[in-house]
């Protein structure tokens, strides 16, 4: 059984490993089970959070997980080592996300944001509490069209150029840069917004 | 605006993002995942199973199609080969009866014993061959009886020859 705690959160800056001992990687991809478990503990945070940034919704971003591990332990035996394991995990990730976003109707995962964590922001802007104690990086994501917060995530947060994220989108490189160049001015912004002093 | 430019992230939104909490994905994921592993595996079995069964099925019944073809075709041929051995056997026995008659030995046969004999013989050979087509014996059946029928006339013309050869001991 693996451990986890749900309510359980540490600080970002505390990064979250990724690395997985080549040994490991190498029985993983011979179909080793207790390998692929092991590739599963190491790498389920990180692709758990980068799905749940990216949706905005922690039920939708479990679908995520489950359905991006059955591709990647069916296609294990397919990894010849090129890139990181996690960079190859991750682009199956961000590929099931974003065909799951783009199935996902919007309201949805918002109502599900509210039961999360408990507030309005994201379904009723207009009630947007303007105290800068209550203001979190995912309120603020939230408020992000799922493009912008996407790529800000993906550039930002995961640290991908600009020719990885198109070509995740299948898009030009000037696409990426662009919704990038949006995103963190209306981050910026919003985070004026919030700032009290301003 | 050149939105190609990049827009650096402001200190407050760096550090803000910095603060995105970091949260584990619950057990229930990894127990579903192997769930759903389990079950994958059984339909790929099932899919195996599926697949022998019905290649075994299909190959089963090329090879018969095959055979039952391969018979079609080398039936004729032996067909055709038996019936021409027949019509062979029959048109030989013909000739070798009229020639017999043409001998006019058939006195000379009746006063011997072999005479005698011969001609009972090749009754008792008309009779078979009227039966094996009565009952419609297969053609080689016949053919055999046909060559013994000629093997026969053709002995009585020998022995018929023999007799004309020599009129006094008749």
């Amino acid at each position: 059984m693996k451990a986890s705690d749900s309510t359980a959160s540490t600080p970002a800056s505390m990064r979250y490993p990724t690395f997985v001992d080549e040994l490991v990687v190498k029985r993983a991809t011979r179909g080793d089970a207790a390998a692929i478990s092991q590739v599963y503990d190491i790498l389920s945070t990180p692709a758990f959070n980068l799905a749940n940034r990216m949706t905005m919704n922690r039920q939708l971003a479990e679908d995520v997980l489950h359905d991006t591990f059955i591709k990647v332990i069916a296609n294990l035996h397919k990894y010849r080592g090129q890139v990181p394991l996690w960079a190859w995990v991750r682009q199956v990730l961000v590929n099931t996300c974003l065909n799951v976003m783009k199935k996902e109707s919007r309201h949805q995962y918002h109502d599900s944001l509210i039961d999360e964590f408990g507030r309005e922001t994201i379904a009723d802007p207009v009630n947007h509490d303007h105290d800068h104690a209550r203001l979190d990086a995912m309120t603020l994501l939230g408020q992000l069209s799922e493009k912008s917060r996407t790529v800000l995530i993906l550039h930002d947060l995961e640290g991908l150029t600009h020719p990885e994220i198109a070509a995740m989108f299948e898009q030009t490189e000037s696409f990426s840069k662009s919704v990038l160049f949006r995103a963190r001015k209306q981050l910026n912004e919003l985070i004026k917004g919030h700032d009290p002093e301003h | 605006m050149t939105q190609n430019t990049e827009l650096p992230l402001s200190r407050s939104a760096r550090e803000l993002l910095d603060t995105l909490p970091v949260q584990r994905p619950s057990a229930d994921v990894w127990a579903s995942i192997q769930q759903s592993r389990l079950a994958e595996e059984g339909k790929r079995s099932d899919r195996y199973r599926r697949y022998w069964q019905s290649t075994s099925l299909a190959a089963l019944l090329l090879i018969t199609l095959m055979s039952g073809y391969w018979i079609g075709q080398q039936r004729p041929a032996s067909m055709s080969a038996e019936a021409m051995a027949l019509q062979q056997s029959m048109t030989e026995s013909r000739l070798l009866e009229q020639q017999l008659r043409a001998l006019n030995v058939a006195p000379a046969l009746h006063a011997s014993h072999q005479g005698r004999h011969a001609r009972q013989e090749l009754a008792r050979i008309d009779v078979q061959i009227n039966q094996a087509y009565i009952e419609s014996r297969p053609d080689a059946a016949l053919t055999t009886l046909w060559q013994q029928r000629s093997q026969l006339l053709s002995n009585m013309i020998q022995q018929g020859q023999r007799r004309n050869l020599q009129p006094e001991r008749i």
